[in-house]
């Protein structure tokens, strides 16, 4: 570190020869100078913690004055950020990505959703911590961490590099963020239409809908009720500035028509529909599940979904991951 | 034993000037990108301006686990970047930039230069091919395509001063210039230089020609699998191929050696660099063409102008020889 000035006899030892003097050193010095002092970061984000990521990389802060630059290839990189919400999906690549690379490496875990999964901890598809997966160097907090505590953990891990520490060591940095002034913004008057209707009578009724100039489906959704699940379908009209909202009560079989001949968009909204409700959709072209992995069994936002059916084929028990990190 | 030291010595002293000035040009072209962004680029490595930056980034690309896949064609994909950077190296034995004269002397060696430095695709396409990775291929697949168009006007654009000079050595062309510079030849020699200019660019696979290294589509290209010391080979071995074409340039174009107040080797250097910040301008501030465009571009304007340009010298050396 640039701070501590080091005199030669910390580095290494003289020696009193005949006729010469001699100085002595480790390589090891060099070696993890030479570490530390080029750490080429694998340029992937995960969610928002990225943006301040590439906010850090870019001018004003650069942190290319550490002489760190991104690398695509995992092959070729050293450090991998992990900045942003894991989820059980991503988890899988980030260890792929994370075994891929070349030693010497090192991980930072940015941001409270990398670090413990912070309120999104207890969501059925969410890691709560990186550190399940894969062993993390250095944790910086914040959410997002600002530019400066980004650069606060680098110089951190750049400490560890050059005293020569082996991962997994806990290390942690601070940082504080100030609020800002709410943004106002002009509310447009839309006109309102509510519909309830037969779940045989759905597709009838979108042809009627799209002919009345409804050239927009916003979504489809579900909602739970204890006896039985309510499809909701939004429209709008961006001619007329109209809105259609349409309810659909199923029956027990849980099974009606899909729209997706009528409207497109509405292909991949059925499949988080189905995906998260396990609604069927009649001639839909393809019922898979889209935000789970294929392997799931069950449909987490059914009310009578427990979260213990989630079963993760990969992860270690918390217990193992401590003795395993032990060993190191 | 003297007739050995004689002959190794200039080898050995070229190669370890050229890795020097190598090794340099990445810091430098760190540099002019900071420049370019309002950043501050490589600092605090090596205080004043990050002047150990280089051999920090090789010790630790030496220091790095050294990983081959396992589905891949072990032999090729180790002998893929030697390939490349001992091509990109001899090629430096016919430019006269270190010693008085080149290593080889004769009088083809322009073309001798062009052979040897065209070779540096049949290792990159080694690389590609055995990695195994889609990514890999794909990058070789576009690169070649890439190449084979581009050294066409590249070539022609070369010949054009050599027809007017009347010889493929080095030393003619650089006595021809002593007078006046290629590049100041009324017409002809502005234009040739602007073919050339534009086709090296796509021969060393710079933006916005670097279709082969496309990082939102290939990840980073034929060296997607490679890791530590071959990447690194293959990050030395592009900067020398490209450093040897600003060298050409400056030979063939901007007079070598002659310069307003002295004449001496260390200006094809200095006139050499000066091209290569200029490739490193149009680096950071242009964008990426898609590889249809870039073919078309090619196929449709640059090889017509190459050709008619070279008939027009042609006819010029033509009319010159019998005026005198």
């Amino acid at each position: 570190m640039g701070n501590v000035k080091k005199s030669l006899k910390d580095i290494g030892s003289f020696m009193k020869l005949p006729g010469a003097n001699m100085f002595m050193t480790k390589t090891e010095d060099l070696f993890n100078w030479a570490n530390k002092s080029s750490l080429w970061p694998l340029s992937f984000g995960l969610a928002c913690c990225a943006i301040e990521m590439m906010a850090t990389f870019s001018s004003r802060y650069d942190l290319d004055r550490l002489g760190m630059i991104t690398r695509a290839s995992p092959r070729q990189a050293d450090l991998m950020i992990v900045a942003g919400t894991v989820t059980v999906k991503m988890g899988e690549r980030i260890k792929t990505l994370y075994d891929q690379m070349a030693g010497p490496k090192w991980v930072i875990a940015a941001g409270s959703c990398a670090i413990s999964g912070d309120h999104y901890r207890h969501v059925y598809s969410v890691v709560p911590g990186v550190d399940w997966i894969i062993p993390v160097d250095v944790y910086v907090p914040g959410c997002p961490p600002t530019p400066e505590a980004f650069i606060d953990g680098i110089l951190a891990l750049q400490d560890i590099i050059s005293k020569g520490k082996s991962a997994p060591t806990f290390n942690s940095v601070s940082c504080e963020r100030k609020s800002i002034d709410e943004v106002k913004v002009k509310k447009k008057e839309i006109l309102f239409d509510k519909e309830l209707i037969d779940s045989n009578l759905i597709f009838e009724k979108c042809n009627e809908i799209k002919s009345l100039g409804y050239n927009y489906l916003n979504f489809i959704t579900a909602t739970d009720f204890d006896n039985s699940l309510v499809l909701t379908y939004m429209f709008s009209n961006n001619f007329e500035n109209k809105k259609l909202e349409i309810n659909v009560k199923l029956g027990p079989e849980n099974r009606l028509d899909s729209i997706s001949n009528i409207y497109p968009g509405a292909e991949w909204q059925e499949r988080e529909v189905y995906d998260m409700f396990g609604v069927k959709f009649n001639n839909h072209p393809k019922l898979e599940r889209i935000l789970m992995p294929d392997d799931w069994i069950g449909h987490p936002l059914l009310k009578n979904y427990k979260m213990e059916q989630a079963k993760l084929p990969y992860r270690p028990s918390r217990e193992d991951y401590e003795s395993w990190k032990t060993k190191l | 034993m003297n007739l050995f030291i004689d002959f190794v010595t200039p080898i050995f002293l070229t190669i370890s000037i050229l890795i020097l000035i190598v090794a340099y040009l990445v810091w430098l072209e760190r540099k002019v990108a900071a420049k370019m962004q309002s950043r501050i680029g490589p600092y605090l490595v090596g205080k004043p301006h990050g002047l150990l930056q280089p051999l920090a980034d090789a010790l630790k690309l030496m220091l790095k686990d050294d990983s081959s896949p396992k589905n891949s064609d072990r032999l090729l994909f180790n002998f893929g970047p030697i390939w490349v950077m001992v091509v990109s190296l001899a090629s430096f034995a016919l430019l006269p930039f270190v010693f008085e004269n080149q290593m080889i002397k004769t009088n083809l060696a322009l073309m001798l230069f062009i052979a040897i430095s065209s070779l540096i695709i049949v290792g990159i396409f080694i690389a590609g091919w055995s990695s195994n990775n889609k990514f890999a291929l794909i990058s070789v697949i576009r690169i070649i395509a890439q190449i084979i168009s581009y050294e066409i006007p590249l070539i022609i654009s070369l010949l054009i001063p050599c027809i007017i000079i009347g010889s493929l050595g080095f030393i003619e062309i650089i006595n021809y210039q002593q007078t006046t510079w290629f590049i100041f030849y009324p017409v002809i020699g502005q234009i040739a230089f602007i073919l050339f200019f534009i086709s090296s660019l796509a021969e060393g696979n710079r933006i916005p020609f670097d279709l082969s290294e496309a990082e939102s589509e290939l990840v980073s290209g034929y060296t997607t699998e490679y890791s530590g010391i071959k990447f690194a080979l293959f990050y030395l071995a592009e900067y020398v191929h490209l450093f040897g074409i600003s060298v050409l340039g400056s030979i063939i174009f901007l007079g070598g050696p002659s310069g307003i107040f002295f004449t001496s080797n260390f200006l094809i250097v200095f006139k050499a660099l000066l091209l290569f910040t200029i490739v490193l301008f149009v680096r950071w501030s242009f964008f990426r063409i898609r590889i249809d465009q870039l073919l078309k571009f090619n196929w449709n304007n640059l090889i017509p102008i190459s050709f008619v340009l070279l008939l027009i010298s042609c006819l010029l050396k033509y009319y010159m020889d019998l005026v005198i």
